[in-house]
């Protein structure tokens, strides 16, 4: 069997279109349609729908992603796909893009979790393959995106174990949700983030489950708490009040993360911190997380690039060729399904 | 290119030379509180056709438009309530301010659902030259595509090819500006109240089906003990719990209940992200829909409602007010059985909860 080394990868498992073409985990195109935007030359308007159901921009995305690799199907060894979890209308459209091209040119397919792909996210490198990275066994993996908060022990390559995570909402639906309490629009994260820049954290509100035994997080107290509040002030408020409970309200985001995260040093002892999901674009959780993985003497890994925190394609191909150097790929690509729960 | 520098007492000349240029077409680079931007004439084709060139690698990625104020933005965009909030609060400022848009600028700004973002800047002068040339000038940053935004003439300089800079007509320096970053994106498009008001269904208060819960846990039981007693009702068909109530009012822990009296011992976390999650059960499939991020209630249809309605199948949709209409005709099609569920806060724990066949 030929080793695999040069992968066409897809992710279509939510909202974002993505198409990568990957060397090893040296990332050579990662393409984000949203961000591209070629929809106008391709397909005119598109509605909020068919985004997600990708029909229309996935062609021109996997055109795009191979001629700025300089590549043709020719010179690729495999197609990585993402399996789940996520929508499932979405990512059977991947799904089915992947079967076709494989049979067409003759490639294997590798099926990727979503959630290992974010994972190994901070192993992705430039075209030229900087910077160097590597995994210190066993190690704790955070990942805080829109629909994850999840703390998972991870052995090694394939061997991870969920030690914590979400019982109700995940903490970048939080961020979205009090944006919306506080009229802010969407998606709220990032302007809270920036508000809270000028704010000053002087709202008291509960840190989930500070009481809880477990590694898990819950933020629907929060948000209830949230509304309280806000019923109260938000008739009343001015600017400052907005950067203040900004500033307050992502205070007890990244402590509820950081004191969890905190409990599960001590308990399980990792070699090193790895962070992967959109909400690490926030710096103060990042910072967060580094400053913490420092106190207690551990090395801490982030992705290197924006593109590569919110979903994206080229992390679902550095995370294929990992799992192609440990397993075979499917034989029979006819049975491949969308998983959309799919654990990790 | 012409470079002129700002000083205090040149203001009304730059404004006359600047809406020259930028009335007959051409492109300025000019100053604004994050770096500098990059204006032409948003209403014109010949401009925005150069805007596009100048920074390649960008088709059909939409522009934002910087305008003097609320009033101006009126023109070009329909400002709801979340944009108001947002106007009134924080502009002029770093914030981009994405609405529907009125069609009124050349359609390339334009985003692929027809939204257009605003940009007040907190540059007083910029809103004086945005005041007297009274139409909306684009709003991006000044360099060329993948390039550092540029604080300064010479950034600027060091980044831009020379047959770049000859798209320029006039360089506004203001010196170096504090490297502040770019402005926030909001899209204030999504989940206004009005749509998710829209067809709310009012559940009158009789006795045996209104109950009052003080804790989550509580919460969950209701929706864990009402299961059984429609299940012996309606046998086989499949089933639909219609959801309204606020943020926090506790919906995902009344799907958690449901979930429970299915024998699902996973967790039921929120769907609101993915918009469905479905888990097997030992019948059929529990399946957990937030209409939340939807623009619109058809897309559930489209994402495949029919389907899911088949036998033995649960069925928990949040935030069914969006959903209504087609909620009720797809039902009746599959011979679906709707529970209208309101949630409502009495106190910051308790919780009103009726239900409706």
């Amino acid at each position: 069997m030929k080793n695999i080394k040069t992968i066409l990868a897809i992710d279509t498992s939510c909202d974002e279109t993505s198409v990568a073409v990957t060397q090893e985990d040296r990332v050579l195109t990662n393409i984000i349609a949203s961000q591209i935007e070629f929809h106008k030359e391709y397909g005119g308007v598109v509605p909020m729908l068919a985004k997600r159901m990708h029909l229309q921009l996935l062609d021109p995305a996997i055109k795009h992603a191979l001629s700025r690799s300089r590549l043709t199907f020719s010179d690729l060894d495999a197609i990585a796909i993402t399996i789940g979890p996520g929508l499932a209308p979405a990512l059977e459209v991947g799904i089915e893009k992947a079967k076709e091209l494989a049979q067409k040119h003759k490639l294997p397919i590798i099926t990727v979790n979503h959630l290992e792909a974010h994972l190994l996210s901070s192993l992705a490198k430039n075209s030229q393959g900087k910077p160097q990275r590597q995994f210190l066994f066993p190690l704790l993996g955070v990942l805080v995106s829109g629909r994850h908060t999840e703390l998972v022990l991870v052995h090694d390559f394939g061997k991870y174990e969920i030690i914590g995570q979400t019982q109700d909402d995940a903490a970048g639906e939080a961020f979205d949700k009090v944006a919306r309490m506080l009229n802010l629009g969407y998606p709220g994260g990032p302007i809270i983030s920036e508000f809270a820049k000028h704010g000053k954290p002087i709202y008291k509100l509960p840190i989930p489950m500070l009481h809880s035994n477990d590694l898990n997080f819950s933020y629907s107290g929060l948000k209830t708490a949230c509304l309280y509040k806000l019923k109260e002030l938000l008739p009343k408020a001015g600017k400052q009040f907005f950067y203040d409970f900004s500033a307050s309200f992502e205070q007890t985001i990244v402590l509820s993360i950081t004191l969890k995260l905190d409990k599960a040093i001590r308990i399980y002892k990792p070699k090193q911190i790895v962070m992967g999901g959109g909400v690490f674009s926030n710096l103060r959780l990042r910072n967060a997380v580094r400053q913490l993985a420092r106190k207690n003497g551990l090395p801490s890994l982030a992705p290197v690039s924006k593109k590569l925190f919110n979903d994206n394609a080229a992390m679902v191909g550095v995370c294929a060729w990992y799992q192609s150097k440990r397993c075979e790929p499917l034989k029979d690509i006819t049975k491949i399904d969308r998983i959309p729960q799919y654990k990790l | 290119m012409q470079v002129i520098s700002l000083i205090d007492q040149n203001h009304t000349d730059v404004i006359k030379l600047a809406g020259a240029v930028l009335a007959r077409g051409g492109l300025i680079v000019y100053p604004t509180e994050t770096c500098y931007g990059l204006g032409a004439d948003a209403t014109n084709k010949k401009a925005i056709d150069l805007v596009y060139a100048y920074k390649g690698n960008r088709q059909g990625k939409p522009i934002s438009i910087a305008v003097a104020d609320q009033h101006m933005a009126q023109k070009y965009v329909s400002i709801n309530q979340t944009a108001l909030n947002i106007y009134k609060h924080f502009l002029p400022g770093p914030v981009t301010v994405i609405s529907r848009s009125l069609s009124q600028v050349d359609p390339r700004l334009e985003s692929l659902n027809h939204t257009l973002g605003i940009r007040i800047p907190g540059y007083p002068f910029i809103l004086q030259l945005l005041k007297s040339f009274n139409c909306p000038v684009t709003a991006t940053s000044a360099n060329t595509s993948g390039q550092k935004n540029p604080y300064s003439l010479a950034d600027f300089k060091k980044y831009t090819s020379l047959t770049k800079i000859k798209f320029i007509d006039l360089f506004i320096d203001a010196g170096v500006l504090p490297e502040r970053l770019t402005s926030t994106v909001v899209d204030t498009t999504l989940n206004e109240p009005s749509v998710l008001r829209q067809g709310e269904i009012i559940i009158p208060d009789t006795p045996g089906q209104v109950f009052i819960t003080d804790s989550e846990a509580a919460t969950i039981d209701i929706a864990k003990n009402l299961l059984p007693n429609l299940r012996k009702n309606f046998s086989a068909k499949p089933l639909i719990f219609a959801l309204q109530g606020e943020l926090g009012a506790g919906k995902t822990r009344f799907a958690k209940g449901i979930a429970q009296a299915l024998g699902i011992t996973e967790i039921i976390t929120s769907p609101t992200f993915t918009i469905i999650n479905e888990y097997p059960y030992k019948k059929g499939k529990f399946i957990h829909i937030d209409t939340w991020r939807l623009e619109r209630g058809e897309e559930l249809s489209e994402l495949g409602l029919a389907e899911m309605l088949q036998k033995n199948n649960v069925l928990v949709i949040e935030w069914m007010q969006k959903v209504k209409p087609i909620l009720e005709k797809i039902a009746a099609a599959r011979q679906a059985q709707i529970i209208w569920v309101t949630i409502d806060y009495l106190s910051l724990t308790k919780r009103k909860i009726k239900y409706l066949l």
